[in-house]
């Protein structure tokens, strides 16, 4: 709820620049509104954002829990769907329920690999996250478009992408979520990245572990007092974080298209950053804002067509205009003159009639 | 001494707030020009607030300044530093990164942007004022490098270029051997010998005695009074400041019988990051073991050393509660009932974003009184950590603030309350009581005492001379992570602890 | 062609070309930096630069006054970073995270406005292309910026910005204005690295057109430890691997052909390896991202 003012002022300063382009604030918020309830199907689609937000905003959030910013939640989503899609093509005979088992554990082992590549280098050679984990970024987007361009080219089709992966290592013929909203991608891993929240929410407040992660994350040198390894914690976490993105990775191949495509995350990676940050890193804050920030992506693409001026990159807009309304509540809150304006609207009105103090 | 009627600077009712608390209340007093003027009181009376106010690090809630019978207000040091009053900080303003001469060459009253750093009329300038201030500063070494008693000079230094008339010194004794102290207190009446105003922050009576022309106390952030330094002995002067009158009384000890050591470090040699420590020492069941020494010199580092002997490699052997320490487990001696006062509180031992009574558990989170099968059991926390706010009278008393909003007596509370909640055979308190007013001394120093006479080890580690003859049976001065020297309580001498200080051995 | 001869004339120059960008936006983030400002940022002010470089060349027709307006621009945008990031204390990568997502979304938004396109400028016509003067004029900043950091009174200011604050503030110089003015010319160099890759390594704007250079730069800002110097020399590094990666594509070597997604990725696991500390411990101004 902190960061609420935050977000309120982020959208505020977006609209202003819709004002200033000439169309109409309360039609953009209709459109948004419509595009993303208008039907069951976009409804549901708004829903399939929302579990890879969740994912991804778990993710940065779990890193600065422990005072790591993870940057990297796009190329360790990416790397694990990749690693999933060339598993599950690999071995096409494996029979279920062994296929979907074998199929996630390959998603979680390189999500984690991805997130302790950056989690050991920082721990044991210093090397900043923020860097190792934008480059690894770049490594994994590398990696996908080696494989799609030169081995895994689907052959019935003109776009990059690979060719759809057996159904036994997919959950769509038994996705109950799924039949409740006909031919739209929201699937089973809705219900999990719930879960997930949940979890990480009874991690960081119930056990030990998050405790002392969290207090890695607030205080290294006092932990480390306390026996608290930060180096260990340093790791714990970036895997912890590669985990958690690797399930937006599952959500697109295994729980709807089967099939890995470039560019099928619209940079989730990143908006999973302002996720978490407007949620100040609350698991279950997190689930809320991923919502939010999911009905402004879907609506942005709306956007693009229905109005003259405003592209789909809109939501990106509203993204910086929350990220820096979130990082001045922050200061607001720091220095505790939250909504200061209004205060300062009373005191100078309270001198005036007091005379001097 | 010949004082003019019209102070230089005079404050009048001025009052200073911090949430609910007046940190400083119904100031007025002069400070008279081309004086040493010393401002007295203890530890959280508010002496330091009333002079960042006059510096401009603080506005004032209440009352005016008057500098020179004009009215000024600051709002940054920028505007003090305009009315040619310099403020040397108890924590140096130096980069440690750059050379003592150009962190001198950083202050310039006329400074232009682009022109080169290195001018060579500006480096004479300086070199000349250090002269004629009798300054021997190693121009050319990183700071760093260098100690503080240079660094200090180095400080001061800085204030003089920039052609200061008022200087305020906050608490500059602190940091510094009974040598240096001697030799900055003459620095200070050369500095008066010139024409400078100096205003001295401190606790300690006899360098006030020794120097000050004129004395305010402060008492719980308000004013006792100014008077002539002639008028008063240090015996008026502290019993002034502490509102009731002070005997000098010495604590009579009673001895353990019985030889038990909880703590021996045998010959212990090691190195960390290039500097080398050798100890040699016992600590018996019902002693309060005082090390003394100046600061940086590997007292501190006995602290990592004793909680985490595994992870150094030495010589010697080290045995704690009567264990072999290299036969203890992976958290090494935590494992031991040891409390532990960090030297550094914030720093080392909390987490200040956090609540009270999440702090409360940091060291000990694993323990079986809350902890089983991963799982905290907080309501329990909460009620262990409410009993020990009430023991030990922390104020506010809320479990739920945030550890910082505490102020620096009762986070000190807060942390020696954990410590001792498990009942340690040994507690290792290094500076227990910087940073904290007069009633969190008095019950922290209570508490050493509880556990001596209870059977316990205590292992002193502090820099404040007056604290360690007050509490300790023996004192180990070190120095260079090396023992220079021991006393026994029936013959401490001052003098010849701060010889050993500073590396001579008699 | 076979064998690629690195020390070929052409060889070189196409790393010179294609390390300009960087040399500009390294030596940008690292005026930020040693101030004290942690500059995540780097990515929106080039693509900041690029557009409005683009855009001014295709307006006045002169690349020159294209490259002139792109620091123009990119000095002005500096203003909002150091609003959020020196004024209102905002955490220096949330902003410059929110900074870059900002240029990412606003910079489509002109161009349907301005030339009513999906992304891309019109291109100028290529006689006006700049060429190697850019690449001069990079090297002449990066001396500029040695000489202003480690010789003049300016330059101490910056310094002690980022080692110890406090201590300027205490000389009587506001460490925020040292601040601001780094930023400024930060914003408005890596404006001019951005301009480079519209107007000298390519004709127009097209969108994403950085593709990550900013955090390159800044890779190789830390690789070069602060120094504007060796910063430099981490800027030709990757230039030469972005060299290769051009001249390797669909080159068979002893009948095998490298793929070229391989040589991509190259730098940025050369980053990774250089950063893992065979450089030795890099050593960051003490106060940098600290308020």
């Amino acid at each position: 709820m902190k960061s609420f003012f935050g977000f309120l002022f982020g959208l505020f300063c977006a609209l202003m620049i819709v004002l200033l382009a000439g169309e109409s604030p309360l039609y953009i918020l209709e459109i948004l509104v419509r595009s993303s309830f208008g039907s069951k199907y976009d409804f549901g689609l708004t829903l399939f954002y929302m579990t890879s937000l969740i994912f991804t905003g778990l993710s940065v959030s779990t890193a600065f829990k422990s005072g790591l910013f993870n940057i990297g939640a796009e190329g360790q989503l990416n790397f694990s769907a990749i690693c999933m899609v060339v598993f599950a093509t690999s071995y096409p005979g494996i029979t279920f329920p062994g296929s979907l088992l074998m199929i996630l554990l390959v998603g979680i082992l390189s999500g984690a690999i991805w997130g302790a590549i950056p989690g050991l280098l920082k721990a044991y050679r210093g090397s900043h996250e923020v860097i190792v984990t934008m480059m690894l970024n770049f490594v994994s987007a590398g990696i996908s478009s080696y494989f799609i361009s030169q081995k895994l080219q689907n052959p019935d089709s003109q776009n990059p992408e690979s060719p759809i992966i057996g159904d036994a290592f997919r959950t769509n013929f038994f996705d109950f979520l799924n039949k409740l909203f006909p031919e739209s991608p929201v699937n089973l891993f809705f219900v999990v990245a719930i879960l997930a929240a949940v979890a990480m929410y009874f991690f960081f407040t119930k056990t030990a572990l998050g405790y002392e992660m969290i207090a890695v994350g607030e205080n290294p040198s006092a932990a480390e007092r306390a026996s608290i390894s930060s180096k260990k914690f340093v790791v714990i976490s970036l895997v912890l974080s590669g985990v958690l993105a690797s399930g937006a990775g599952m959500n697109e191949v295994v729980g709807y298209s089967g099939q890995y495509k470039i560019g099928f995350s619209p940079e989730f990676g990143f908006m999973g950053i302002a996720v978490a940050l407007m949620s100040n890193n609350h698991p279950l804050g997190i689930i809320a804002n991923a919502f939010i920030m999911s009905v402004f992506h879907k609506g942005a693409s709306d956007l693009d067509i229905e109005t003259e001026t405003i592209t789909k990159d809109f939501s990106k807009i509203i993204q910086a205009m929350v990220l820096f309304g979130v990082g001045l509540q922050y200061y607001l809150n720091k220095y505790g003159v939250t909504f200061s304006f209004f205060n300062g609207f009373f005191k100078k009105k309270k001198l005036n009639s007091s005379g001097r103090v | 001494m010949e004082i003019n009627s019209i102070p230089e600077i005079e404050f009048s009712n001025v009052g200073k707030r911090f949430g609910n608390v007046w940190a400083n209340r119904d100031i007025s007093f002069g400070i008279h020009s081309n004086t040493i003027h010393a401002i007295i009181g203890e530890n959280g009376a508010g002496k330091s607030t009333i002079m960042k106010i006059l510096f401009g690090i603080y506005s004032a809630d209440a009352g005016t300044i008057k500098l020179n019978s004009k009215e000024v207000r600051f709002n940054s040091p920028i505007d003090a530093m305009k009315y040619k009053i310099g403020m040397v900080h108890q924590h140096f303003m130096l980069s440690p990164a750059h050379t003592a001469l150009e962190n001198v060459l950083l202050v310039d009253p006329n400074q232009k942007a682009l022109e080169s750093y290195f001018k060579k009329d500006k480096i004479e300038k300086i070199k000349a004022t250090a002269k004629l201030y009798k300054f021997d500063i190693p121009w050319d070494t990183l700071v760093r490098d260098l100690g503080v008693g240079i660094q200090q000079k180095i400080e001061i230094l800085k204030l003089l270029c920039l052609d200061n008339q008022i200087l305020i010194f906050d608490e500059p004794t602190a940091v510094l051997t009974p040598h240096e102290i001697d030799e900055l207190l003459n620095q200070l009446l050369e500095l008066k010998k010139q024409g400078k105003t100096v205003i001295l922050i401190t606790h300690k009576l006899k360098e006030v005695k020794r120097i000050a022309d004129t004395i305010t106390i402060f008492r719980k952030g308000q004013m006792v009074g100014t008077y002539p330094a002639s008028e008063l002995d240090e015996k008026e002067m502290a019993s002034r400041m502490v509102g009731k009158p002070v005997s000098f009384e010495k604590r009579s000890f009673e001895k353990f019988s019985g030889k038990d050591q909880l703590l021996k470090l045998d010959n212990v040699k090691f190195s960390y990051e290039n500097k080398d420590f050798h100890f040699n020492f016992t600590l018996h069941r019902g002693e309060i073991l005082g090390i003394a020494g100046i600061e940086g010199h590997g007292q501190e580092k006995l602290i990592p050393f004793i909680l985490n002997v595994k992870k150094y490699s030495y010589t010697g052997s080290t045995t704690i509660l009567g264990k072999d320490a290299q036969k203890l487990g992976p958290n090494g001696a935590r494992e031991l009932p040891i409390g532990v006062f960090p030297e550094d509180r914030l720093r080392l031992g909390v987490l200040p974003e956090l609540k009270a009574f999440q702090n409360f558990i940091l060291g000990y989170q694993r323990n079986s009184k809350w902890f089983s099968k991963g799982i905290l059991d907080w309501t329990k926390i909460k009620t262990l950590t409410q009993t020990m706010f009430d023991k030990f009278k922390v104020e506010p008393n809320n479990i739920n603030l945030d550890f910082h909003a505490f102020s620096g007596g009762n986070q000190q509370k807060i942390v020696v309350a954990r410590e001792l909640f498990h009942g340690p055979e040994i507690i290792i308190a290094a500076h227990p009581t910087r940073g904290v007013d007069i009633g969190a001394i008095e019950l922290i120093h209570e508490q050493l005492i509880l556990a001596q006479e209870k059977g316990k080890g205590v292992l002193l580690i502090s820099s404040e001379l007056d604290e360690l003859l007050k509490l300790s049976d023996r004192i180990l001065v070190v120095r260079n992570g090396k023992i220079m020297g021991e006393q026994i309580r029936a013959n401490f001498c001052e003098k010849e602890i701060g010889r050993n200080m500073l590396g001579v051995v008699t | 062609m076979g064998e690629i001869d690195i020390f070929s004339l052409s060889f070189i120059l196409s790393v010179l070309r294609v390390s300009t960008p960087l040399i500009f936006a390294a030596q940008a983030g690292l005026l930020s930096e040693k101030s004290g400002v942690v500059q995540i940022g780097l990515e929106g002010f080039m693509l900041a630069g690029a557009f409005s470089g683009a855009v001014f060349a295709h307006l006045t027709h002169s690349s020159y006054l294209g490259f002139l307006m792109a620091f123009v621009c990119g000095a002005c945008a500096s203003f909002l970073f150091s609003l959020l990031v020196v004024r209102l204390k905002t955490d220096a990568i949330v902003a410059g995270t929110g900074f870059n997502f900002l240029m990412v979304g606003l910079i489509p938004f002109l161009t349907k406005f301005i030339f009513n396109s999906t992304g891309s400028t019109p291109p100028i016509p290529i006689e006006l292309r700049l060429s190697y003067e850019v690449t001069v004029f990079a090297f002449a900043v990066v001396l500029g910026i040695y000489f202003l950091i480690s010789k003049t009174r300016w330059g101490y200011w910056i310094q002690f910005a980022g080692e110890y604050p406090d201590g300027l503030t205490a000389c009587g110089v506001s460490v925020d204005k040292v601040r601001w003015v780094s930023v400024f010319l930060c914003g408005g160099l890596a404006a001019l690295g951005g301009a480079s890759l519209s107007l000298f390594l390519s004709s127009a704007y097209s969108p994403l057109m950085t593709g990550g250079r900013g955090f390159i730069a800044l890779s190789a800002l830390i690789l070069g430890k602060w120094k504007p110097l060796p910063t430099l020399m981490g800027c030709l590094v990757f230039g030469v691997f972005d060299a290769l990666q051009i001249r390797l594509q669909g080159v068979p070597i002893n009948g095998f052909t490298i793929p070229v997604q391989w040589i991509q990725i190259l730098p940025y696991v050369l980053t990774i390896v250089l950063l893992a500390g065979f450089f030795g411990r890099s050593q960051a101004p003490a106060y940098l991202g600290k308020r």
